[in-house]
């Protein structure tokens, strides 16, 4: 395995991890850009842009794009989040050269108003997907409330009245602004030539031209907040509580990591002893997302309605359990063992360790190999869950409930 | 150099079947036992009896219970998974290669000396009814839990999670007899990634020699309900399924089935997703896909769209899956050539996809084939003849589910 890393004189980030016994090789563009970067005025516009690039560029059509990624025989797709969207694909290692330039080519978008128009109608429905899915309805709004007025509140997908007014030129100076090589990472993952690969990026990135990217860290301020929003037509009562967590660039990430999975992995964690194996819920889980200077950690459940308080209650008392008496020795050994299998996985498949490889340089942080990885989740301690604890010890909490109508006895009388 | 991939058989005197396919350079082992059960089996009034069963024997096994049992699970980073599924019950596992021989007696102690304890199967059978009840929150699933019923020939089209009634009806005698058709008899365990080969069959055959179980049951496949049904919900979208006969994975013509799903729906350059998505802008999601079991396959054809346009999508759904009875196009062959052994080949650098796809190709065909032989066979099929097969599997008998505010207008 060797790992390579250089940039374009124009600024682009380009890095490599050659495993010559995959089978396939993986490549992702992943711009330093997504919803917290939006003015708020152009809500969804990140997402949006992203749809367009598979739209075409002046060179190629969008049929043509599909068309040959799939004559290539392509696994591809792309992704927009709050503060990165990526574009990837995995082949065969003989069609790296003819992915890398429709990749390459992909990434200077034409958006053409007629194709605007269309995709405008594809937002649309895939925003009113998520609508029919009140998990993904209530953990949208719980970010927007924990993160308040921070940009990180800042919808993914926009709103369906902020998607309709976009334009194609508020779209064009957004890309513009951007999608610059300073603010992309082009990593390359798997079954590749290292010399080849230099002479390709030079070939057909080299001339791209672009500003300073960057982005705004505005300060923030967690508070308390509880939310409860009565919905129609829902049969489930859907919770969710957040609170402040490490950031990305934060040592007690992988400390993190396996304290929520302590506390509410699915399967085998604290929460699913209290609520999923005595039948309580039919879902609970704890996550923890790491983000750019900031972090946020959190429960997600879904229950009867009837028994919602009590198992609101018990979460509050496995939290505070957590924080007061930290975790134990077996539990933090099973998560940890967890994780060891998980990268064992990563290593053998290109797609799976193309993210994950990447995602460290969007945040500037030094290239890890799996092996240092490994090493950073083997020490954490003990004591190390303690101390992180106590600067992040769930609070202050948001809590956000979606009710259904009919568990409201309390409001009729 | 890369050492090469072996692979080998090895039936039990039992007639559990050991596969193992040996890559050296994999740092992960991955197994698959599946057993020739599932939904299928369970009687009607019994709906989800298989799915509940199969959770029951991980509430406590042999000296531990659930808890216990967990722990040993986590203890080595065994990555668990199992499922019930219409025609096959399966059981799965990940583990760094030190730690198979231990994943493998867990999984034995489990399907051995079950605890099936009545607090468990309580315990099970509330999270089964939430997980149902939940289904009115996920609406393109309940779709799908509803067409399922209705276009699989029964008794395949059994919920395996069940229904409300039939999970009320289950009691612990139930749930021993089902526990007690489990068995070695046709059913497969399958083994893939770094290991011993010569310590792996030692280990299987004393954990594994001393299973004994009754034959299976044959079950006759009644007839399926075409048409077309909808379910009234308030939701944004409608949700529209659309199903037809096709053939099951151990048929001739499978293959060229397949090449007909992937000219629909093998990218974004597919029938589907241009027609409905890239021309008309109709929907965010639509595919097509095979489905098969042992005895039967099938194409299901998926599209959530808002109401006021499901009546265009739904049209335009329906002429899309009629129209590759026509055939495909010479670059729609060439394309779902390279994706059918692109898929092959990035199969072999997963362990677990691998020992999954060797597990179910046994199952299915009672063969076992290696990758290099698979996409031989994929190497061997011409477009004449692959359109030739198109041309007699006009899907005739659509059966169609819709889910939302109304019925899309009849086209």
């Amino acid at each position: 395995m060797g790992y390579h890393r250089w940039d374009l004189d124009n600024g682009l980030n380009v890095v490599a991890e050659h495993h010559p016994q995959m089978k396939s090789v993986s490549v992702g563009f992943f711009v330093k850009t997504g919803s917290r970067d939006e003015p708020p005025a152009l809500g969804g516009v990140s997402h949006f842009l992203e749809h367009m690039l598979f739209k075409g560029s002046a060179a190629l059509s969008g049929e043509e794009i599909d068309a040959t990624f799939d004559r290539l025989g392509a696994e591809y797709n792309a992704f927009t989040g709050s503060e990165y969207t990526g574009y990837y694909a995995r082949v065969l290692p003989e069609h790296l050269e003819a992915l890398f330039e429709l990749l390459a080519e992909l990434m200077q978008p034409a958006l053409r108003q007629q194709d605007f128009e269309v995709e405008k109608n594809v937002i649309l429905e895939e925003i009113a997907l998520y609508e029919d899915q009140p998990g993904a309805v209530l953990q949208r709004k719980a970010i927007a409330t924990f993160y308040a007025e921070h940009p990180l509140g800042q919808d993914i997908l926009g709103s369906t009245a902020s998607v309709r007014a976009l334009t194609p030129e508020q779209m064009r100076s957004y890309y513009e602004r951007r999608y610059v090589p300073r603010n992309l990472t082009l990593a390359f993952v798997g079954n590749f030539d290292p010399e080849r690969v230099h002479g390709l990026v030079q070939r057909h990135c080299g001339t791209w031209r672009g500003g300073q990217g960057g982005r705004a860290y505005p300060a923030f301020t967690p508070r308390e907040n509880h939310d409860r929003c009565v919905r129609d037509h829902l049969s489930r009562e859907h919770g969710v509580v957040l609170c402040p967590a490490p950031a990305y660039q934060s040592e007690q990430r992988e400390a993190m990591d396996l304290v929520v999975d302590v506390l509410g992995h699915p399967g085998n964690s604290r929460l699913h002893w209290a609520l999923v194996d005595k039948g309580l819920v039919d879902y609970v889980a704890a996550s923890y997302h790491a983000q750019d200077g900031l972090g946020v950690a959190g429960v997600s459940y879904s229950c009867d309605p009837d028994v919602a308080a009590a198992v609101a209650q018990t979460i509050q008392e496995k939290i505070q359990t957590l924080v007061e008496k930290g975790v134990i020795q077996g539990e933090l050994d099973s998560a940890r063992n967890r994780v060891l299998t998980a990268l064992a996985v990563e290593g053998e498949q290109s797609l799976r360790r193309l993210f994950s490889f990447a995602f460290d340089f969007l945040y500037d942080l030094p290239y890890r190999d799996l092996d240092t990885i490994l090493a950073n989740f083997q020490r954490v301690s003990v004591g190390a869950v303690s101390d992180l604890l106590e600067t992040f010890s769930f609070s202050p909490q948001t809590q956000v409930n979606l009710v259904p109508q009919r568990s409201q006895p309390e409001e009729l009388s | 150099m890369r050492a090469p991939v072996t692979q080998f058989e090895r039936p039990l005197d039992n007639g559990l079947v050991v596969l193992a396919e040996h890559h050296p350079q994999a740092h992960s082992t991955a197994f698959a036992l599946y057993l020739p059960l599932g939904a299928q089996h369970d009687p009607t009034t019994r709906f989800g009896l298989s799915c509940v069963t199969q959770e029951l024997l991980f509430k406590g096994a042999g000296d531990w219970d659930a808890r216990a049992l967990a722990t040993q699970i986590d203890h080595i980073g065994f990555q668990e998974g199992h499922n019930c599924e219409r025609e096959l019950l399966t059981f799965s596992g990940t583990v760094l290669p030190q730690h198979l021989p231990q994943a493998l007696r867990i999984l034995r102690t489990a399907l051995g000396q079950p605890h099936l304890p009545s607090a468990g199967l309580e315990e099970v059978r509330q999270l089964a009814l939430h997980r149902l009840s939940a289904l009115e929150d996920a609406p393109a699933q309940k779709m799908f839990y509803e067409l399922g019923q209705r276009f699989f020939p029964p008794p395949l089209s059994n919920p395996s999670e069940g229904t409300p009634e039939t999970l009320q009806a289950l009691c612990l005698q139930d749930v021993q007899g089902c526990w007690e058709r489990y068995g070695p008899r046709g059913a497969v365990l399958s083994v893939a990634g770094a290991f011993e080969p010569r310590a792996l069959v030692a280990q299987v055959e004393a954990l594994f020699g001393d299973w004994r179980g009754p034959a299976t049951p044959s079950v006759t496949l009644g007839t399926q309900r075409s048409g077309r049904e909808h379910l009234d919900q308030e939701t944004e979208q409608t949700q529209i399924g659309v199903a037809y006969d096709s053939v099951p994975f151990a048929h001739p013509d499978y293959l060229k089935a397949r090449m007909g799903v992937l000219a629909l729906s093998g990218g974004m350059s597919s029938r589907l997703f241009v027609e409905v998505r890239q021309k008309r802008g109709l929907a965010y999601s639509v595919f097509a896909t095979h489905v098969t079991t042992k005895r039967f396959g099938g194409v299901l054809g998926y599209a959530g769209t808002t109401t006021a346009r499901a009546p265009e999508t739904l049209e335009v759904l329906l002429a899309q899956l009629r129209r590759v009875a026509q055939g495909i196009t010479p670059e729609e062959f060439d394309k779902a050539k390279t994706r059918l052994k692109t898929d092959y080949v990035v199969q072999g650098e997963s362990t677990r996809a691998r020992a999954a796809a060797m597990a179910r190709e046994r199952c299915y065909t009672g063969k076992l084939r290696t990758l290099e032989e698979a996409m031989r066979r994929v190497d061997a099929l011409g477009l004449d003849e692959v359109n030739a097969y198109l041309k007699t599997a006009v899907p005739e008998h659509f059966t169609v589910m819709t889910l939302g505010r109304r019925p899309p207008e009849v086209p």
